[in-house]
């Protein structure tokens, strides 16, 4: 290689990096932007997710402790704050718990409605679901309560669901339909479920099909 | 051609070039260099691996707290990986949901564990020195940790929000105190024997169509060599000799040494004490010693003068006195010196004068020689015994191994008789087949098949046994006539059911047109149960069975009992009347309630959490490699 060559090496070089210069720049500023960013905001929604768990926590022993007033208050706060995190469907479900023991039907179907609106866990989801359509059967809307129950996934719940079908069934004087929810949940029920028996006792209860 | 590569990679593009493509290559990989450990995993669940490792710590964790059979089990290790399955799953979801734990929440947790903690505070050491005998690391232990913390926030969540609405419990106390009257017949099997015949076709088309019954397993009778420690012993007398080092070696079991048990007065002297101070504690202790001899008690005078606060107020008490103690050697001399209740003359030690007295002396209790002589005999002999059989079990084990046609070498070479067994099978039998592992090696091929010697097997700590299959009997079948009467008896019991339960139906025939169950029972001379209320809760003394399918009938309508009959397997079928079916009115009783609110009280809560994992495992793929466990 001679000099001349690099020399022409060079200049090419120059002339590109004209040409190039400020898109490379603005790219490579654009880039470093987006990371810190990027980073920024992973950091800031992981502060706010341990921020709530904290709270969380707090709420959790204030309820042990029978402080309802302040629990109320984190569960609120996490309600309103920290809604993007999953400690707020929990603390609907643990308000609405609170609600019902006091008394207060209302409040603790607006709580569990919350969290059926909100949650992003399907348990939780689940979980006020199924509660929220057993104090609506409770207040002896019936069909509203069936309506509730009308949801495609019901992974890992499948007997809640069942069985609530039933109870609703049974109130209304459907013996066939109840029968078939019952034994629906029956039948997926773990082997050797301590409640299996209570199941078995509400299906034997209908006594058997009117054909035998 | 290799100089134009060279040429044109060193222009400055190219080596920039060349730059950015190295720079990647060389770190790559690199963390692979700081990942420790194997990458062999147990399980996958979704993208979580489980390792091997995690799965081995595990189960060390376990090893001290089970019984080691069941370490083994592979049950118990479906269940172990299980467990980790779940955790892993349960805390990977939790966290991907955006459940944390803090840095500062964790080191909280960890400083409470109270097996951390020394004197109720939290020990860095002790938590270190901790996991490291756990085989943990503190990462691990830590992430560990963290992943129990996640699992809590959610399974507390979904437990403690519970809700039980009064009507769904009122349903199930209505059911569980329900009453049903009711009156029931029990047709036994046992009334109707008498009536049964069986014929000889009969029984011989039982024995053919039930090829699977009285089958017995392959069998076999061994001739073996016993040959044990027990067996050696009875060798010659032992020498005087052998039983004087017998007895001198095993003091220990027949001499019990002397106890003395002594008090003390100090006067005390520090180290620096001049010939003065010297002089006047002598004359102290003197007087001391002079005021004990003239019949002052020891105790007091050592609570008055002694300077050894730690036994001044028991009296001057040092306890029992053993040689090569704590105390300084010239008490302990003059201790063991002294006659029972003697006082001695003032000692110097260290500390000071002191003044001893034994107050208490067990003489030493030796059995004698002569009076142990038959046990030392014996234990020599036992001994002897023994070292000659591990001398000679090697030679055992030699002999029935390379002479492997015949147990006679070995018998002669050892002095052993040759025994026979009775007909054992895999499973073992009597006398030496008792033992599994003489059973298990009669069955070996090369035992069975090729007909040679078994290798020593090990039947106890010291006693070998060899063995060498002498007769066989294959497989078969018990012959019809050992087992007619048998067969007569099962065929009665199916005659003697099947005439019950066509009595049963009549029965039931007859009361659905309006028969009574009490006057048919009569009739028939049958024992009838008259009407009595049936709950869930108290089922009574009627049988589970009867009041299980009470429970199933359906109501009584218009005043007529319904009638069923229930399978009662060996004592035959009930014939039921259910009279009537009492729902408490109004508010069901406090028992049935409490009992329908405990169950409730998991059900509506507790196992939204299980329910919550049952989903999560089901929408996991989980592998699973066993080879690995």
């Amino acid at each position: 290689m001679t000099a001349y060559e690099e020399q022409e090496d060079l200049d090419k070089l120059k002339a590109w990096w004209k040409n190039y210069g400020n898109s490379v720049i603005v790219g490579v500023l654009v880039g470093a932007a987006v990371l810190v960013g990027y980073r920024y905001w992973t950091q800031h929604t992981e502060q706010r997710a341990q921020d709530a768990s904290v709270l969380y926590d707090r709420m959790m022993q204030d309820m042990r402790d029978r402080k309802t007033d302040t629990a109320r208050q984190s569960g609120e706060l996490l309600l309103k704050d920290y809604s993007s995190t999953p400690y707020a469907s929990m603390a609907g479900l643990l308000l609405a718990r609170m609600d019902f023991d006091a008394g207060d039907k209302a409040g603790a179907r607006k709580n569990l409605q919350w969290v059926m609106d909100h949650a992003k866990d399907a348990a939780a989801a689940h979980a006020a679901r199924l509660r929220l359509a057993r104090i609506v059967l409770d207040g002896g809307d019936k069909p509203a309560a069936l309506a509730l129950l009308d949801v495609k996934d019901q992974t890992g719940f499948e007997t809640e669901y069942a069985e609530l079908r039933g109870d609703i069934y049974r109130a209304q004087g459907q013996a066939a339909q109840a029968r078939n929810a019952y034994r629906d949940a029956l039948k997926q029920l773990p082997e050797n479920s301590p409640y299996a028996p209570a199941i078995r006792m509400k299906l034997d209860d209908l006594g058997p099909e009117k054909s035998s | 051609m290799l100089s134009t590569i060279r040429d044109k990679t060193q222009g400055i593009f190219a080596t920039f070039i060349l730059i950015l493509v190295v720079v990647p290559f060389a770190l790559w990989g690199i963390n692979s260099y700081f990942d420790s450990g194997s990458k062999i995993n147990v399980a996958r669940a979704g993208d979580i691996d489980i390792s091997q490792i995690k799965y081995r710590r595990e189960m060390d964790r376990l090893r001290g707290r089970v019984e080691p059979a069941v370490l083994d089990n592979p049950q118990f290790k479906q269940r172990v990986l299980d467990s980790l399955i779940d955790e892993a799953l349960l805390a990977h979801d939790a966290e991907k949901q955006g459940y944390r734990i803090s840095d500062a929440r964790l080191a909280q947790t960890i400083r409470t564990l109270p097996y951390f903690q020394r004197e109720g505070k939290f020990d860095s050491t002790l938590y270190e020195a901790t996991l490291r005998r756990e085989g943990m690391n503190p990462r691990d232990f830590e992430a560990r940790v963290r992943e129990q913390g996640l699992m809590v926030q959610v399974q507390a969540g979904l437990t403690e929000s519970i809700l039980v609405t009064s009507s769904d419990a009122a349903e199930l106390a209505r059911l569980l105190s329900q009453q049903r009257e009711t009156a029931y017949v029990v047709l036994s099997p046992e009334t109707f024997m008498p009536k049964t015949s069986v014929t000889g076709p009969e029984i011989e088309q039982y024995y053919s169509s039930h090829t699977e019954l009285f089958q017995i397993p392959e069998q076999v009778r061994v001739e073996y060599l016993r040959f044990s420690a027990a067996d050696l012993n009875t060798g010659g007398q032992p020498t005087e000799e052998e039983l004087k080092k017998a007895y001198s070696d095993e003091a220990a079991r027949y001499v019990v040494p002397e106890k003395r048990r002594a008090s003390h007065i100090l006067i005390a002297l520090s180290a620096r004490a001049t010939d003065d101070q010297t002089r006047q504690a002598l004359a102290k202790i003197e007087e001391v010693a002079k005021q004990a001899r003239a019949g002052t008690d020891f105790a007091t005078l050592a609570r008055k003068y002694s300077a050894d606060s730690a036994t001044a107020g028991q009296g001057g008490d040092l306890g029992e006195v053993r040689r090569g103690g704590a105390l300084p050697k010239e008490i302990e001399a003059a201790v063991y010196s002294l006659k029972s209740g003697e006082i001695s003359q003032p000692i110097r030690s260290t500390y000071g004068y002191h003044l001893v007295k034994l107050t208490g002396l067990v003489a030493e209790k030796r059995k004698p020689f002569a009076d142990v002589r038959k046990e030392l005999v014996e234990l020599v002999r036992r001994r002897k015994g023994e070292e000659k059989y591990f001398e000679l079990s090697e030679k055992f084990r030699n002999l029935v191994y390379e002479q492997p046609d015949s147990l006679a070498p070995a018998a002669k070479a050892l002095g052993l008789t040759i025994q026979k067994s009775d007909w054992f099978t895999r499973a073992g039998g009597s006398g030496i087949a008792a033992n599994p592992k003489v059973a298990q090696a009669a069955f070996e091929p090369d035992v069975l098949a090729q007909v040679r010697n078994s290798d020593a097997i090990e039947i106890s700590g010291d006693a070998l046994a060899a063995i060498r299959v002498t007769d066989k009997k294959p497989a078969g079948r018990k012959p019809l006539a050992e087992v007619r009467t048998e067969i007569e008896r099962v065929l009665k019991q199916e005659q003697a059911k099947q005439d019950a339960i066509r009595l049963a139906e009549e029965w039931l025939r007859e009361l659905r047109a309006g028969e009574s169950l009490e006057s048919l029972a009569r009739k028939r001379g049958f024992k009838y149960q008259p009407p009595k209320d049936v709950s869930r809760l108290a089922p009574g003394s009627v049988d589970a069975r009867v009041a299980e399918a009470v429970f199933r009938m359906p109501r009584p309508e218009g005043g007529k009992p319904v009638y069923d009959m229930v399978d009662l397997g060996a004592q035959g079928y009930a014939v039921l009347a259910l009279r009537q079916v009492r729902d408490t009115s109004g508010k069901p009783d406090n028992a049935a309630l409490e009992k329908a609110r405990s169950l409730l009280n998991t059900r509506r809560g507790p196992d939204y959490y299980a329910n919550y994992r049952a989903g999560l495992k089901q929408k996991t793929k989980i592998k699973i490699f066993p080879d690995q466990l």
